[in-house]
């Protein structure tokens, strides 16, 4: 056996052999654990530098299983386009998070993940690089288990929120379960290629049966990437999971469903089909795309009035799924860049900004945003990676959010999709209130004296956010840095690609260079900073002093925290959009299934328990009596 | 020799056992240290004939030199054979997990019988001798269930022998009828008929007779209401072989019966896709219903012993789309739940055991204390799920395959399977998580081990098991090929135990 033949199984393999060696054998030192897991990621990063020019990878392993009269089952990886670059970014900003995990898991923090995180990017590189459904579904539930453990770890809270997320993981993967297995029913092969194609090709025989299979596929993907109306789980999951692990599970994990839908669940609409179109759109992609600007708005509307920092950054991300879903649901290859661009982005920033938070708790132990305030002062560089993430969140230049939002919008504009625009005019807009309330209330506003002696974040956890700092400004400045590998992986999706290079990109109403755009907002930066410098002398005041203009705030009765305005935060906003949130609650209709299941399950414990199980017992066979008379 | 080989294979168990009693007058710990020595024996005894087994075919024991159809005829082909072997193992496990426990010689007596019952039900070719067989194993389940000396270990086995009387009289009044009919009750026998088809509507209700008290023994809805008193009030490695040897009992039984007898049988010509319907339906209520019940179950044997009904409930679906993917699903799939079953019974005793209380909420933490067995409960929890990686996905994954391709049944059992798995993939892994969880320092005092090692061994060669399995199926696909092969090829069956065509008596009128 050669393994450079097996290069692409071997970045499944070594992780998952490694997690399970460090699981079992290195319970005893939780420090050497998070070194072999940073020392597995950075190997899976090498690799995705190293063999980014080498032109496409096939491998194969058959295993002598007897299926379907198939006397071989083929296992296949390939890492053609799409697949690689994902899995590309994906391990280096994971490669980055684990450096700050390095740092995070000391005594007091210590979470003891690492050997299960360690699995799930051995199960990361199966999801980008399968080439048949067994691969994949073995990646996927790795990837669906692990993630539970690790969103629980060991907390009784975290269980239930790991253990909602689990739900729903679950409910997603028996619905590609389902998929995979009546496509492979009708094709004969595993190959993911040949089911997908045979779906298309269905159309016009079978529309009923590709539909079937579209939604199916559909809820798995949006199971995992939390569009509406699974969109709750972040909220609970990101909020409960260990700190650096949010920012994976916010930047890197809730885009497999993406990379899904893009990969598996677009094919399905392409040339065969011949159902009815809205837009130039099948009707089904353009109900997806409403739902993409739907959860946007959701998302942010329910990120307004959240006053604990990772669940708001949470429902953030929900919204910015929403604007994902919508272009790659416009099914051209504007959109199907603009999508990928965006989750690229996202994924740099939102793990800017989680990382961000992470190194706030660690050092406060905090997340209720009212209970802090005023870190800027302590935590300066901290403070500025948020800065800068929360500017590429909102999509404002000179930062890469901004060059996504806008491809995103062109897309569709050049479907005259202008209903879901303006609610994605709205999500963005809403999303400045957030974004601001926790600049404020975490960076700004008055210092709590109990954070007095606050420090700066450890220099790993520095390195970082700086690195995934750097990244947000230089792919702000220089879009090319990931439209260019995009743009060239569009072809094998059979899609044209666009024009654009390093600076610009032309959309469907205009063309755009970033990067002018960029160096004028940073000018503009700089002259007003040049201004500030050059003004007038400046005394700095106690923030005190400020407040209560030269007063003891003591005669007053109010002392440092009462002075932190941050709790209900939007109260007014709030209040507006209280009875819509109320009133059209996911939550509320999960609860109340998951209530009444159990429900359900009491009462057939009953049936075991009752004392006319004889009654009962002559009752169903009389019933099975009669179902064979009738029907059989 | 190769008979005595065979010979003692099966009938090892019934000597010990009543050796029982008396090696007790000489040394309290006899019966446990000649049970060891009996299973090991009998795994030995079954490695030696195995690869002969596997490539001839097979070998036939006539009981006191009767061939059948006359006499009772023992087949020991590769599916006999390597369920022996497998009981053999498991019954081994449990009195390695047992050593230290208190038992009575009564129960190792009745635990032997079981062990002898499940080995020759597996083995005999006589419709009769099966009834018998799962009589003597009913009689001693229902003694061993009510060891454990609780109220509910009780009322569980007076459930199970009333129900257990119900369904005998079904399939002995069954029985009756088609020996009235076809004068033979030899399966081959009755196999091999080429000329006249039973009635319709009495071919039905044989079947149904039959089916009936196969589906008790692999608890299937609605005759399993005693389920959760036997699995909540008795020892947890009497559980365990509920569970695994009378599972994989169960299952090569009724895969016998189905595929030998109803499905090509000239004699059911017609009648198996009706019976095959009600295979489908009972296998579809019982993954649904177990699964359910098991949703918001707090008692953790309990929880596992609804997880069983629904286990058996897709290997029945299996072998109800019948052909050769159907029976190497339901042999995957029996394996798989054999193999794990057991392992998570033995460490819900333990547990059990050690926290106080069956509850698993009460047993926060526990994990952290023993990290391996909770790691190998969560394993063992994955590999019932179906999750890749780890021996109970081959089964489910030739089981989807196989559903889709057997009309609309087998469509609605599809969906059955799939809704399970999520039920199943929340109530086990709940479990597993709450092992895990931070709790109070009073309460991890609370957890002194008490003979670790003893369960630690059984647990993790099944772990073990699970997880080479699961990695590197190509080591025994080829064997269960071969096993479903010895399960479907009925021409194969009917020339090993008639070796000459013998005629059929004349039969019945009808």
């Amino acid at each position: 056996m050669n393994f450079g033949d097996y290069l692409l199984f071997l970045n499944i393999a070594v992780p998952v052999a490694v997690g399970v060696f460090s699981l079992i054998f290195l319970r005893w030192s939780k420090k050497l654990q998070w070194i072999l897991f940073f020392a597995a990621i950075l190997a899976q990063a090498v690799f995705a530098v190293w063999f980014y020019n080498s032109g496409p990878r096939v491998e194969t392993i058959s295993l002598p299983i007897a299926v379907m009269n198939l006397n071989q089952l083929e296992l296949v990886m390939r890492n053609n386009g799409i697949g690689y670059l994902f899995f590309g970014i994906t391990v280096i900003v994971t490669a980055i998070i684990a450096v700050f995990s390095l740092s995070y898991n000391d005594k007091t923090h210590a979470t003891g993940i690492a050997p299960l995180w360690t699995m799930l990017m051995g199960a990361n590189a199966g999801i980008f690089f399968s080439g048949d459904w067994v691969s994949f579904i073995l990646a996927w539930e790795l990837m669906g288990w692990t993630s539970y453990f690790i969103i629980s770890h060991g907390k009784e809270r975290s269980g239930k929120a790991g253990m909602y997320y689990f739900t729903q993981s679950l409910i997603g993967t028996s619905a590609l379960l389902a998929a995979v297995f009546i496509g492979v029913a009708n094709t004969g092969s595993f190959a993911i290629k040949s089911t997908l194609n045979f779906y298309a090709s269905q159309w016009a025989a079978n529309p009923g049966l590709v539909i079937a299979a579209a939604l199916l596929l559909t809820i798995t993907f949006f199971t995992k990437s939390a569009v509406f109306p699974f969109f709750m789980w972040p909220s609970k999951a990101h909020a409960e999971a260990p700190d650096d692990f949010s920012a994976f599970l916010s930047g890197v994990m809730i885009k497999y469903g993406v990379f899904g839908m893009i990969t598996l669940l677009l094919p399905l609409f392409g040339a065969g089909y011949n159902g009815p179109l809205v837009f130039g759109t099948p009707l089904f992609l353009f109900i997806l795309g409403c739902i993409g600007m739907f959860t946007a708005a959701w998302g942010t509307l329910h990120a307004i009035r959240e006053n604990d920092m990772k669940k708001m950054m949470a429902h953030s991300t929900v919204s910015n799924i929403g604007f994902i879903l919508t272009a790659l649901s416009t099914n051209t290859a504007m959109g199907i860049a603009a999508a990928v661009f965006h989750t690229f982005n996202h994924m740099i920033f939102k793990s800017s900004i989680f990382l961000s938070m992470a190194a706030v708790k660690y050092r406060t132990g905090e997340r209720e945003m009212h209970k802090l305030g005023g870190m800027a002062y302590k935590m300066p560089v901290t403070f500025f990676v948020f800065l800068l993430g929360i500017i590429a969140a909102a999509g404002i230049p000179p930062m890469n959010g901004f060059g996504s939002k806008w491809l995103i919008f062109q897309a569709m504009f050049d479907k005259q999709w202008l209903l879901p625009a303006i609610l994605g005019f709205f999500a963005s807009t809403g999303a400045f209130l957030y974004l601001y309330r926790g600049l404020h209330s975490i960076y700004l506003g008055q210092l709590s004296p109990r954070f007095e002696h606050v420090k700066e974040a450890p220099v790993l956890q520095i390195v970082s956010q700086g690195i995934l700092m750097l990244a947000v400004f230089a792919i702000g400045l220089f879009p090319g840095i990931f439209l260019i590998p995009i743009n060239n992986a569009l072809p094998e999706l059979g899609l044209a690609p666009l024009t654009l290079d390093l600076y610009s990109v032309q959309g469907s109403t205009a063309s755009i260079d970033i990067t002018s755009i960029g160096l004028v907002f940073m000018g503009s930066f700089a002259l007003v900073f040049i201004l500030f410098l050059i003004g007038k002398k400046r005394r700095y005041v106690k923030m005190m002093d400020n407040y209560t203009s030269g007063e003891t705030p003591s005669d007053w009765g109010v002392n440092e925290d009462k002075l932190h305005y941050a709790y209900n935060f939007y109260e007014p906003i709030e209040k507006v959009f209280e009875p819509l949130l109320n009133g059209f609650s996911m939550e509320r209709l999960f609860g109340r299934i998951a209530h009444e299941a159990k429900r359900v399950s009491n009462a057939v414990r009953g049936w075991f328990n009752s004392p006319q199980t004889g009654i009962i017992l002559l009752a169903v066979l009389a019933v099975i009596a009669l179902a064979v008379w009738r029907f059989a | 020799m190769k008979g005595l080989n065979a010979t003692l294979f099966l009938i090892l168990p019934l000597i010990t056992a009543f050796l029982l009693p008396l090696g007790a007058l000489v040394h309290k710990r006899f019966g446990k240290m000649l049970n060891l020595a009996t299973y090991g024996i009998g795994i030995g005894l079954g490695i030696t004939m195995l690869i002969p087994t596997l490539l001839t075919g097979g070998a036939v024991l006539n009981m006191g030199g009767w061939p059948a159809p006359y006499g009772i005829s023992l087949y020991l082909g590769p599916l006999a054979l390597c369920s022996g072997i497998v009981i053999y193992l498991i019954a081994l496990l449990i009195e390695i997990n047992d050593i230290n426990k208190s038992r009575t010689t009564y129960y190792h007596l009745l635990f032997n019988l079981f062990v002898f019952a499940s080995i020759a039900m597996v083995m005999t070719t006589d419709i009769f001798n099966l009834f018998v067989m799962m009589e003597i194993g009913s009689i001693a389940v229902a003694g061993m269930a009510s060891s454990a000396n609780m109220r509910m270990g009780s009322r569980g086995g007076f459930k199970y022998i009333v129900m257990s009387g119900l369904v005998s009289m079904l399939m002995l009044a069954a029985i009756g009828l088609l020996y009235s009919a076809t004068g033979t009750l030899n399966i081959a026998h009755l196999a091999s008929r080429t000329a006249d088809v039973l009635n319709p509507s009495f071919a039905l209700i044989v079947g149904l007779g039959i089916l009936f008290a196969l589906f008790f023994e692999m608890e299937q809805f609605p005759f399993n209401s005693w389920i959760p008193e036997i699995y909540e009030g008795s020892s947890s490695s009497f559980t365990a072989a509920l569970a695994g040897i009378g599972g994989i009992a169960g299952t090569a039984v009724l895969g016998r019966i189905v595929f030998t007898l109803l499905q090509d049988g000239y004699l059911f010509y017609g009648t198996f896709a009706k019976l095959s319907a009600v295979i489908f339906t009972v296998a579809i209520a019982s993954i649904v219903i177990g699964e359910i019940a098991a949703l918001n179950e707090k008692n953790l044997k309990r929880t596992l012993g609804y997880s069983s009904v629904a286990q058996f409930g897709l290997i029945l679906a299996a072998f109800a789309c019948g052909g050769s993917n159907g029976a190497l699903a339901g042999i995957y799939l029996a394996l798989s739940h054999t193999v794990a079953k057991p392992a998570l019974l033995f460490i819900a005793g333990y547990f059990t055991r050690v926290s106080g209380s069956g509850d698993w909420r009460d047993m926060k933490g526990i994990g952290r204390k023993f990290p391996l067995l909770a790691g190998a409960f969560i394993a063992a929890s994955l590999s019932i799920m179906g999750v890749p990686l780890f021996f109970g996905f081959w089964g489910k994954f030739e089981l989807l395959q196989v559903l889709l391709k057997s009309g609309v049944f087998g469509a609605v059992a599809f969906g059955a399977v799939l809704f399970g798995s999520i039920f199943e993939g929340i109530y086990l892994l709940r479990i597993g998580h709450s092992f895990f969880v931070q709790t109070s320092k009073e309460n991890m005092t609370r957890y002194q081990p008490k003979g670790t090692l003893l369960t630690a061994v059984p647990v993790l060669i099944l772990v073990a098991l699970i997880v080479f399995l699961g990695v590197y199926p190509q080591s025994i696909v080829r064997s269960f090929e071969r096993i479903a092969a010895d399960l479907v090829d009925k021409a194969q069956y009917v020339k090993f135990v008639l070796p000459t065509a013998a005629l059929l008596p004349p039969g019945g009128g009808l």
